[in-house]
């Protein structure tokens, strides 16, 4: 099932719940604008290549709309509009003052020079500039755009515009970027996987977590929740996935993973594939790689209590049915995995200031902004009695539908 | 059955004595009206008021064009050109006999003397009047809110004050 798909239904479902007519549904669903644009190189042999840019901007009522630059070969207009939405709803249940966007690029990168990329990068963000801005649309890093990525795109919005480095999250630290970025977004996964264990009376000293994805969320979660004290028992990858029963050292695995890229030949780890590794006998399991990783197939299977949603749409909607009648507790991704936006919006405001803050201010921020929010999500769900996840996505159309009412069409 | 008492049945006259009465009824008149004859024409001056005792009568506007649509039909009992007695103002419908009919009739001349002269019949009356077109006032604000309540649900532009509402009230956290 397309992940996308989910994410509607998601959306209708709280939608319908809060018994919204179709004509006011329409009007929170529908993009406020969607642009494609022709990215043409040069390439470096001579020849010229031309890729379809996207940037589509959900809603603003809430804010400057924020979303990420996504480079994929399968990328498509509806999967931009679908994620731009997503980041509405995201900002919105976080509670930073943001809309929803997102760009994307149709490109593999692997097919392109560095100086090619570059070139593409930088023609893309002549195309959509004029519809950037700091006040306006925020890009970010995404899937293949990283902060070298962010601080092209940086520069050439400044050759045209002056020294705009809002209009751009997730730069390098040496260029308007934010102490405490990278770590962000697993410092939220991790603060929420707390409180939702707080929330049945559970610490974290010696719960068993399971934990699949080990990029860059992935291993910061795994810190965090080390540190905290809970055994991280198994991770997987995308090569495959490995378990200790005891738990895994996760500071020198994370070293293993920096220095060899693969988990592959950890010292007192077993290897077992990433799909038994959903199936495993723990505690919390938090899927923090890509999108669809729990169906129908396997939702009957998952052992875990609580489910922590890192990634995007890690869980279909077949799925999610199968989890609620097991009265499995999931925490949904626009909650779980917010502490990404929570950051860019540090950043922007750190950018806006011109001043740097530490990255102990930046981490507090943060952790005020998960807790307020998983505050706020879960008195919805113990209030109307309904799922975390449906609960988040009535606090995010209710902020939504009362900045858009307030503002008036 | 003394002239005054016909009056003294009648919901307006409420609380009117019997000298009250007589003196009203010595200051207006009885008529007597056939069948499809024009008691009043709309647009008419010369003000006055129509009580009907006996028979029905029918309320007529003009569309403008030459033709008549009847407002209402109105029995014994009822009182027509109140708003005029106070205000002086032209007819603004015509009052044609349904049926043979008797009623009392007081010109506002004659009304405006009786309060200059200060008589109790003549302000009772006026009285009564007021309560008639407070009660009418009422009556026509409930049917405002009814429509304008209505209109907010049948019409989509009012969408938005109801999910506002709601964002409010129901889902406000």
């Amino acid at each position: 099932m397309d992940a996308m798909e989910s994410a509607a239904h998601y959306f209708r479902e709280a939608a319908r719940l809060m018994e919204l007519s179709p004509r006011i549904e329409e009007l929170l669903a529908m993009p406020s604008r969607e642009i494609r644009v022709q990215c043409t190189i040069e390439r470096d042999d001579g020849s010229v290549a031309t890729f379809k840019g996207y940037r589509v901007q959900h809603d603003g009522s809430r804010g400057p709309m924020k979303g990420g630059l996504r480079c994929d070969p399968s990328l498509g207009g509806l999967e931009v509009n679908a994620l731009a939405s997503l980041m509405t709803w995201k900002s919105a249940v976080v509670g930073v003052p943001f809309g929803g966007s997102q760009g994307g690029i149709s490109v593999d990168r692997c097919t392109l020079s560095e100086r090619e990329w570059e070139r593409l990068i930088r023609t893309y963000t002549r195309q959509v500039a004029d519809v950037l801005g700091e006040q306006v649309d925020i890009t970010g890093p995404d899937l293949n755009a990283d902060e070298q990525v962010m601080a092209w795109v940086y520069d050439e919005y400044s050759k045209r515009y002056g020294n705009h480095p809002a209009v751009v999250t997730g730069k390098p630290l040496d260029l308007h970027g934010s102490p405490g970025r990278k770590a962000a977004a697993g410092r939220g996964v991790a603060a929420i996987t707390r409180l939702a264990a707080q929330a049945v009376g559970k610490d974290l000293v010696g719960v068993r977590v399971a934990i699949h994805g080990f990029g860059n969320v992935g291993q910061h979660t795994a810190r965090y929740l080390h540190e905290a004290g809970a055994h991280v028992v198994a991770v997987a990858d995308s090569k495959g996935a490995i378990f200790r029963d005891d738990g895994l050292h996760v500071p020198s695995l994370i070293d293993h993973k920096r220095r060899h890229s693969t988990l592959d030949g950890f010292a007192g780890a077993e290897n077992i594939s990433a799909a038994d590794l959903l199936e495993l006998d723990v505690h919390i399991l938090i899927p923090a790689s890509t999108s669809n990783i729990i169906t129908k197939r396997n939702a009957t299977d998952v052992r875990a209590r609580l489910i922590i949603e890192a990634a995007n749409l890690p869980i279909d909607h077949e799925a999610d049915e199968i989890l609620r009648k097991r009265r499995i507790q999931v925490i949904p991704d626009v909650l779980a995995s917010g502490g990404g936006v929570a950051a860019s919006y540090l950043e922007w405001v750190q950018n806006q200031q011109r001043y740097r803050w530490t990255e102990a201010r930046v981490f507090e921020e943060i952790d005020r902004i998960m807790a307020e929010a998983f505050a706020v999500v879960s008195d919805v769900a113990d209030n109307k009695k309904i799922p975390m996840r449906t609960a988040a996505y009535v606090v995010a159309i209710g902020r939504v539908g009362k900045a858009t009412v307030l503002r008036g069409l | 059955m003394s002239s005054s008492s016909v009056l003294a049945d009648l919901p307006l006259f409420r609380g009117f004595d019997d000298d009250e009465l007589e003196r009203l009824m010595l200051a207006g008149r009885v008529e007597r009206w056939s069948s499809g004859s024009v008691l009043m024409e709309e647009g008419d001056a010369g003000p006055r008021l129509i009580v009907i005792l006996e028979g029905r009568v029918a309320v007529l506007k003009s569309d403008g064009a030459g033709g008549e649509h009847v407002l209402s039909e109105v029995e014994a009992g009822s009182v027509l050109g109140e708003m005029s007695l106070l205000t002086a103002a032209p007819r603004t419908a015509s009052v044609r006999a349904v049926e043979g009919l008797r009623v009392f009739a007081m010109d506002q001349t004659v009304f405006d003397g009786m309060i200059a002269d200060g008589d109790p019949a003549a302000m009772k009356l006026g009285l009564a009047i007021a309560r008639v077109l407070a009660h009418r006032l009422e009556r026509l604000n409930q049917r405002l809110v009814e429509l304008l309540e209505e209109e907010e649900s049948d019409s989509p532009l009012h969408e938005l004050s109801r999910f506002r509402h709601e964002l409010f009230s129901r889902w406000d956290f």
